[in-house]
């Protein structure tokens, strides 16, 4: 089973995103981006959805790091964000991240297909 | 020489040869007509004149040539007695005088090298005074022509110096402010600071402004003021001290300088705006997400009972419908914000109406109701933002579908006959119409026209207002005509010139 990493401060949030995907993978859940990244290179998730306002350490700068790790610089990283005004999704593409997808999600089939592209790459 | 006595010219000549060198050449001019030509400019070095000639005087004779402008030095010839011509003869620039009979060969030589040798000194202080006379002049020019105010004052403070830049900036003539105190053209509540540091200066003080350049305000002929830049100088010479300003009216760089700082207050206001709308959007879509993300989730359980269901589509209904007013705000308090993100390319206005149409058709609820595309057979792309065009086509062909029982929508696009440049975009449908009383507000933010409550139509009552802010974003016109009971008509009129045909 292909494992998904879920980064956000919401347990709200996680518990969606877990019970939207859990049938079909393996979710492993961080609140905070010092946590994920320490378990990312415990143990690499295929792909990683990513929350952008979050305390201490927010989605973009996770995203810089990820990107500057030796190990884990290639990992499919989607942004899953409520920052969701016209233009915030080509200001998160072109920060690097791999694919985004705004909150609220209205249609679960959006995140499936989003998770699908990247996991089959 | 000029001599009608040939024994004259006969014993000078024997003396002038008898002179080393061959130093001088004699010419005689024995007549008084020949003596006008030998004393014309530049002709010779020294002219020797007889003071009788003709019967006539010399001094006639040399008063005419200096008339006519000749420079030459002159020694006159004359005989016994003649002593009082000498002052006469001196104002004429006689540069000495010879008694015939006392005439020797030395004395000659030196009398003339003398007057060759005034005569020389007097050219070189004609050309300092000439060449003094345009330094001067170059001088006066720059002071005249500059833009800024040069004012010269003496030491008890009256003008005495005025240039054109002075009257152009204070209104005063040189004639009308010469000799008066320099406080004319200060604002009265200026002046006692201005006596206070002249009456310092006077005892002694050094004038604090001498030397610095000061922003102060100055008093304009017509009573007005206004913000200068002054830099004063002083000097000393032996008439006493002056000081010279120049001035130079900064009303219009305070101006910029406001005009700047208003608009870096509004662009300050506006960044601040920016940040507040887009937190605000971020937090109101956090409670959304559970909201809609949970009923989703229990919608997808098969446990869920039939009821169980109903209840939730109709959570999920109103949620959606939340974020869709959401969505509406902080785009219409984005469009209001700025033309910042407008993307003009050339559109085809008749394939923009199509796409929209054919969209529209997939979502269309009321098969009563059809939509009509009315575009002329030749239409010339236009210079704009498609997407906002679209955007507003959207709002007003749903609005109308929403408002039509049934009937037809008519999408009509009028282009010029002769350019065939699109004129105008008409939205026409045979709804309920609009009371006169409301046309004004209908373009304002959460207005809906007010029926029963029975009657009312979905929405948010933000699609006309975003269309319109989106229109005048592009530069165009959003009209409305309506009759009640018959229909309205929407128009976007995206050239200037265009006429509203008389009814729908």
């Amino acid at each position: 089973m292909r494992k998904i990493a879920v980064v956000d401060d919401n347990s709200d949030n996680r518990l969606i995103i877990r019970t939207i995907l859990e049938d079909q993978y393996e979710i492993v859940e961080f609140s905070s981006g010092l946590e994920a990244i320490e378990g990312f290179k415990k143990s690499r998730p295929d792909v990683v959805i990513l929350d952008i306002s979050l305390p201490e350490m927010d989605g973009t700068e996770i995203l810089r790091r990820i990107r500057e790790d030796s190990q884990l610089h290639d990992l499919p990283v989607i942004a899953l964000t409520a920052h969701a005004m016209v233009g915030d999704r080509e200001k998160y593409l072109s920060a690097g991240f791999n694919d985004y997808v705004p909150k609220p999600i209205l249609d679960m089939n959006v995140l499936f297909d989003t998770i699908q592209r990247w996991i089959s790459e | 020489m000029i001599d009608d006595q040939e024994p004259d010219y006969i014993l000078v000549r024997g003396m002038l040869s008898s002179i080393p060198n061959q130093a001088f050449d004699l010419e005689w001019a024995p007549s008084f007509v020949a003596g006008l030509e030998a004393i014309r400019p530049e002709a010779h070095d020294v002219c020797l004149i007889d003071c009788r000639i003709d019967a006539s005087d010399g001094l006639e004779l040399l008063k005419r040539a200096r008339e006519a402008g000749s420079k030459a030095p002159v020694i006159l010839l004359t005989g016994m007695g003649d002593y009082q011509l000498n002052e006469d003869a001196m104002k004429l620039g006689a540069v000495d005088f010879l008694a015939r009979d006392q005439l020797t060969a030395s004395l000659l030589e030196r009398s003339m090298r003398y007057a060759m040798a005034q005569a020389r000194a007097l050219d070189e202080l004609t050309r300092q005074r000439d060449e003094l006379r345009a330094s001067e002049l170059r001088f006066r020019s720059v002071v005249q022509s500059a833009n800024d105010a040069i004012i010269l004052a003496d030491e008890s403070s009256r003008i005495i110096g005025w240039n054109r830049g002075a009257e152009v900036i204070f209104g005063y003539t040189e004639d009308e402010v010469l000799g008066f105190p320099i406080e004319l053209l200060m604002p009265e509540r200026h002046r006692e600071k201005h006596r206070l540091g002249f009456r310092r200066f006077r005892m002694g003080g050094r004038p604090h402004l001498v030397g610095k350049t000061v922003q102060l305000e100055g008093l304009r002929k017509d009573g007005s003021d206004f913000p200068l830049e002054l830099s004063l100088a002083s000097w000393t010479s032996d008439d006493g001290t002056f000081f010279t300003g120049i001035i130079r009216d900064i009303s219009e760089r305070k101006r910029v300088e406001e005009m700047r700082s208003a608009r870096e207050t509004a662009e300050e206001a506006s960044r601040a705006k920016s940040t507040f709308v887009a937190n605000v959007s971020h937090e109101l879509r956090i409670p959304l997400h559970s909201i809609i993300g949970f009923t989703n989730l229990l919608l997808k359980n098969r446990n869920t009972s039939a009821e169980e269901r109903d209840f939730l589509e109709r959570i999920l209904l109103n949620a959606k419908d939340q974020l869709a007013l959401i969505n509406s705000i902080l785009n219409l308090s984005k469009i209001e914000r700025g033309k910042a993100d407008v993307e003009a390319r050339p559109v085809a206005v008749d394939e923009i109406v199509r796409q929209v149409v054919r969209q529209l058709e997939l979502q269309r609820r009321n098969p009563d109701v059809e939509i009509v595309v009315r575009v002329p057979q030749s239409i010339r792309p236009i210079t704009t933002d498609g997407a906002k065009l679209k955007q507003v086509l959207i709002n007003l062909i749903e609005n109308a579908l929403k408002f039509t029982e049934s009937g037809s929508v008519i999408v009509n696009v009028a282009a010029s006959p002769t350019d065939f440049s699109p004129l105008r975009i008409d939205v026409i449908d045979t709804g309920p119409g609009i009371p006169p009383h409301q046309l004004d507000d209908i373009f304002e933010p959460f207005r809906q026209v007010e029926r029963t409550p029975a009657s009312r139509r979905a929405g948010t009552g933000l699609g006309l207002a975003i269309s319109r802010s989106l229109c005048e974003l592009l530069g165009y016109d959003l009209r409305v005509q309506s009759k009640e009971g018959r229909g309205s008509t929407f128009s976007i009129l995206l050239a200037s010139e265009t006429v509203l045909p008389l009814s729908a």
